[in-house]
C-alpha cells in the first residue's frame, strides 16, 4: 500500500503567455481521499493536474506532498502516476510491455517485473490480453491498461484526467465503480479530473469545483449540491441544473420585474433566488403561475421547461406519470426551505442564519 | 434511368482515365524502352542504322562484359553506393533529430529556426556549388577566416613568427562527396508533420513513467516512425544515387567518381567519332538497377512512410 500522501496547494498560479491558467488558487487534498475537480471546458483542470504531476512548472506557488515542497521537482522524482484522457499507450507495445515500461526504466529485475505485472493485470482484468497491442483492445480494456500502467509502480499520488470521457454511457458507468473499488484497495491520494458532474457526485469524497482557474467551492458532494456557495456552482451541478432567478427582495417579499410575489424574502434589494428543479411543488392552490413551455418525459419524472410571469425560464421535474400540455397553465409552490438566496452582483451565497424568514 | 446514366458515366470517366494513364506510361516508358533494346545491340548496327533503332541485337552480354571490361563502373557503382547510404543516413539522421526538437520541445527560437530551416530549401546546391567546393577543398578554410578577422593570425606572427595556415581537404572523399549533398532539410518536414499526428499525451505518459528525452526518443518514437524513416532513407538514397553536377565536381579521379558522373564519361569520346551508345545504354541499365530494384521491392513502404501518419 502506498505512503500516506496529503497534497497541499498553496496561491498557486499559472500562466501561458498573458492568459493565466490558474489563479492564486489554495486547497488541500487529504491523504488517500478521492479528489474530484470539476468544472466546464477550458477553466484550467488539466493545467492544475499538470503542475501537480510536474509537467508543467508553476508560475508562482507552493506545492507540498505531505511536508515535502515538490514544486520544483522534476515529474520523475514525484512519486505520481496519471491516467490520460486519450489513453496515450505507446501503441507499438504490446498490453504488457505498456504496463512494465516504467519498471523497466526503474530497472526492476525481470522476475519482479513480471509479478508485479501480473499481479496488476489481475487487479484490472487484463491477463488474458496481455500480448496484444493496444489497437488490438476494445476502448474500455485501452482504459484499464491506462489505469494498470499507472498503479504499476505503487505511486504516492494518482492523477486521472478525464479517463472515461472516451467511454460510451455504460461502459463509463461500469468503469467507475471498478474505479471506485480500485481506489479502496490501493488506498492511494487520488485527483480525478472531470467536466461531467454525475462522474463528480458518485465518486468524489470531496469535489472542487473551479472556473477560470479560481476555486468556487470545495466541498463534500453533499454540501456542493446541497448547499452551492455561488450561483456559478448552483447552476453548474444537478441535471437539470438550480434555477437561477433574478428579482428584488421587497418589503419582504421577493418580486419579479412585473411585481409578481414568488417567495417571502429577508431582505431588501436586487438578489438572486435559487431553487431546484426537484424542489419545486406542482400544487393547485399554489402561490405561483408558470406557463408551459415543453415537457420532456423521462420515464422515471418529466422535467417540465416553463415561463414564469416576466418571462424568465425555469425548469421543475415532476414524478412519474404527471405531465403538462405546452401552453398551459401550472400553479407551484417555492417552499420556503428549499430557497438559496445569492448576492446578485458577486453570485455568492448569502449565508442562511442572516435571512430572517428561516430563523 | 438515373442509375444506368450514372453507370454510363463512371464508365466514361473510366476511359478517359484509362486514356491519360496509357499516354503518360508511354511518354515514360517508350524511352526506357528505346534504351534497353538499344542495349542489345551491336556498336556497328547502331552506326548502320544511322541512330536509333528498334532492332534487337543480340549483344546485351557482350556490352555488359565491355562495361564490366574496360570502365570503370564496377568500381563507380561501389563508390556510389557507399556515397548515397552515407547521405541517405545522414540526411534521415539530422532531420528526424532536428524534428524532434521542433516538435517536442519548447523554445524561443523554434518559429525562427523552423523558418531558417524553410529558407536552406530554398537554396539547393547547385546554386552554390562554387562556395560548396572552396569549402570542400579546404574544411579548414571557415577556421582560417575566423582567425583573420579577430586579428588572432597577425599576433600569432608577431610572437611565432609565422602565419598559421590550416587545410584539410575532403575532395575526392566519400565524405567530401556525400555531406553537402546530405546537409539539407526536407525531411525535416516530413517527420515533423509525423511527429505532429502523434497523440499529445503521449511524450507526458512517457515523463510520468520516468523517460527522459533520450529514452522517450529511442523508446517510443523511433520505434514509432519506422514507415517514414524507411520511405525518407531510400527516396533520399535514389536522389543521391541519381545526383550528378556536385560528385562531378567533388571527385576528380574515376576511381573516385560516382556511376552516373562514369556513365556520363562513356559517352565523352572523340569529337570525330559517334558515341559508343550502345554501351552507354548497357551501362545506363548497369547502373540503375540497384535504385530500380530497390524502389520495385520497398514501394509499399514508400507509399505508406509518404501518408504522414501514425496509425
Ligand atoms: N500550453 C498552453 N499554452 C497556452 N495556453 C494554454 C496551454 N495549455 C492550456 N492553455 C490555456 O489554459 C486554459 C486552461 O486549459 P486546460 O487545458 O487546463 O483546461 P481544461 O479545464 O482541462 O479544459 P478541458 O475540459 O477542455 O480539457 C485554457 O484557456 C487554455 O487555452
Ligand atoms: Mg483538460
Amino acid at each position: 500500500m502506498a505512503e500516506r500522501t496529503k497534497i497541499i496547494i498553496e496561491n498557486l498560479s499559472k500562466k501561458f503567455g498573458s492568459v493565466e491558467a490558474i489563479s492564486s488558487l489554495s486547497a488541500t487534498f487529504d491523504a488517500c481521499a478521492f479528489t474530484v475537480i470539476l468544472g466546464p471546458s477550458g477553466c484550467g483542470k488539466s493545467t492544475l493536474l499538470h503542475v501537480i504531476a510536474g509537467l508543467e512548472t508553476a508560475s508562482a506557488g507552493k506545492i507540498f506532498f505531505e511536508d515535502r515542497e515538490v514544486q520544483n521537482l522534476p515529474a520523475r522524482e514525484r512519486g505520481c502516476a496519471m491516467v490520460f484522457q486519450d489513453y496515450a499507450l505507446y501503441p507499438h507495445m504490446n498490453v504488457e510491455d505498456n504496463i512494465g515500461y516504467a519498471l523497466k526504466l526503474a530497472k526492476v529485475p525481470k522476475t519482479e517485473r513480471r509479478e508485479r505485472i501480473g499481479r496488476v493485470a489481475e487487479v484490472t482484468g487484463l491477463q488474458s490480453v496481455l500480448e496484444r497491442r493496444p489497437s488490438q483492445l476494445s476502448g474500455g480494456q485501452r482504459q484499464r491498461v491506462a489505469i494498470a500502467r499507472a498503479i504499476v509502480r505503487e505511486p504516492r499520488v494518482l492523477l486521472f484526467d478525464e479517463p472515461f470521457s472516451n467511454l460510451d454511457a455504460q461502459l463509463r458507468h461500469d468503469m467507475r465503480r471498478e474505479l471506485a473499488e480500485l481506489h479502496q484497495r490501493i488506498g492511494a491520494t487520488s485527483v480525478f479530473v472531470t467536466h461531467d458532474q454525475i462522474e463528480a457526485m458518485t465518486m468524489a469524497d470531496k469535489i472542487l469545483v473551479i472556473s477560470n482557474g479560481r476555486i468556487e467551492q470545495f466541498g463534500t458532494p453533499d454540501e456542493v449540491y446541497h448547499a452551492p456557495e455561488s450561483t456559478f456552482v448552483a447552476g453548474f451541478i444537478g441535471s437539470p441544473p438550480m434555477n437561477l432567478i433574478n428579482g428584488t427582495g421587497d418589503g419582504g417579499a421577493f418580486k419579479l420585474r412585473d411585481g409578481t410575489v414568488l417567495s417571502e424574502c429577508g431582505w431588501n434589494g436586487h438578489v438572486v433566488l435559487g431553487i431546484r428543479p426537484e424542489s419545486v411543488r406542482v400544487d393547485r392552490q399554489g402561490a405561483v403561475a408558470l406557463k408551459v413551455r415543453y415537457c420532456e418525459k423521462l420515464g422515471s419524472h418529466s422535467i417540465i421547461s416553463a415561463e414564469l410571469a416576466d418571462g424568465q425560464p425555469m425548469r421543475l421535474t415532476t414524478p412519474l406519470g404527471s405531465s403538462a400540455e405546452p401552453s398551459s397553465e401550472i400553479r407551484v409552490n417555492f417552499p420556503a426551505k428549499q430557497l438559496h438566496w445569492f448576492d446578485s452582483e458577486s453570485g455568492k451565497v448569502i449565508p442562511r442564519r442572516s435571512n430572517g424568514i428561516e430563523s | 434511368m438515373k442509375d444506368s446514366g450514372m453507370i454510363e458515366n463512371a464508365r466514361s470517366v473510366d476511359r478517359a482515365a484509362t486514356i491519360v494513364l496509357v499516354a503518360g506510361m508511354s511518354f515514360i516508358l517508350i524511352p526506357l524502352a528505346i534504351a534497353a533494346v538499344t542495349a542489345t545491340q551491336p556498336y556497328e548496327t547502331f552506326i548502320e542504322a544511322g541512330g536509333l533503332s528498334f532492332a534487337l541485337g543480340g549483344h546485351f552480354l557482350d556490352n555488359m562484359e565491355k562495361i564490366l571490361s574496360e570502365t570503370k563502373l564496377l568500381r563507380q557503382l561501389g563508390n556510389s553506393l557507399a556515397v548515397a547510404t552515407i547521405v541517405a543516413v545522414m540526411k534521415v539522421g539530422f532531420c528526424f533529430l532536428a524534428a524532434y526538437a521542433l516538435v517536442f520541445f519548447e523554445g524561443k527560437f523554434r518559429r525562427a529556426l523552423f523558418a531558417v530551416m524553410i529558407a536552406t530549401v530554398m537554396l539547393p546546391l547547385d546554386l552554390r556549388v562554387i562556395t560548396t567546393y572552396q569549402i570542400v577543398a579546404n574544411v579548414a578554410m571557415p577556421l582560417n577566416w575566423i582567425l583573420d578577422a579577430t586579428g588572432a593570425n597577425w599576433a600569432i606572427e608577431k610572437v611565432a613568427g609565422f602565419r598559421p595556415y590550416f587545410r584539410l581537404s575532403l575532395l575526392d572523399t566519400y565524405f567530401g562527396t556525400a555531406a553537402p549533398i546530405a546537409a539539407n532539410c526536407t525531411a525535416v518536414f516530413i517527420f515533423r508533420q509525423f511527429f505532429l499526428t502523434l497523440p499529445k499525451d503521449l511524450p507526458r505518459a512517457a515523463i510520468m513513467d520516468g523517460a527522459g528525452p533520450i529514452r522517450f526518443m529511442i523508446d517510443i518514437v523511433l520505434p514509432l516512425s519506422k514507415t517514414p524513416i524507411v520511405a525518407t532513407l531510400l527516396f533520399f538514397f535514389v536522389g543521391a544515387w541519381t545526383n550528378y553536377l556536385w560528385p562531378l565536381v567533388a571527385a576528380s579521379t574515376p576511381d573516385q567518381q560516382t556511376a552516373v558522373v562514369g556513365l556520363a564519361r562513356i559517352a565523352d569520346s572523340d569529337i570525330d567519332e559517334i558515341p559508343q551508345v550502345p554501351l552507354l545504354m548497357a551501362g545506363a541499365l548497369f547502373v540503375s538497377f540497384i535504385p530500380v530494384a530497390l524502389i520495385a521491392v520497398m514501394q509499399r513502404q514508400i507509399v505508406r512512410g509518404l501518408n504522414l501518419s501514425s496509425r
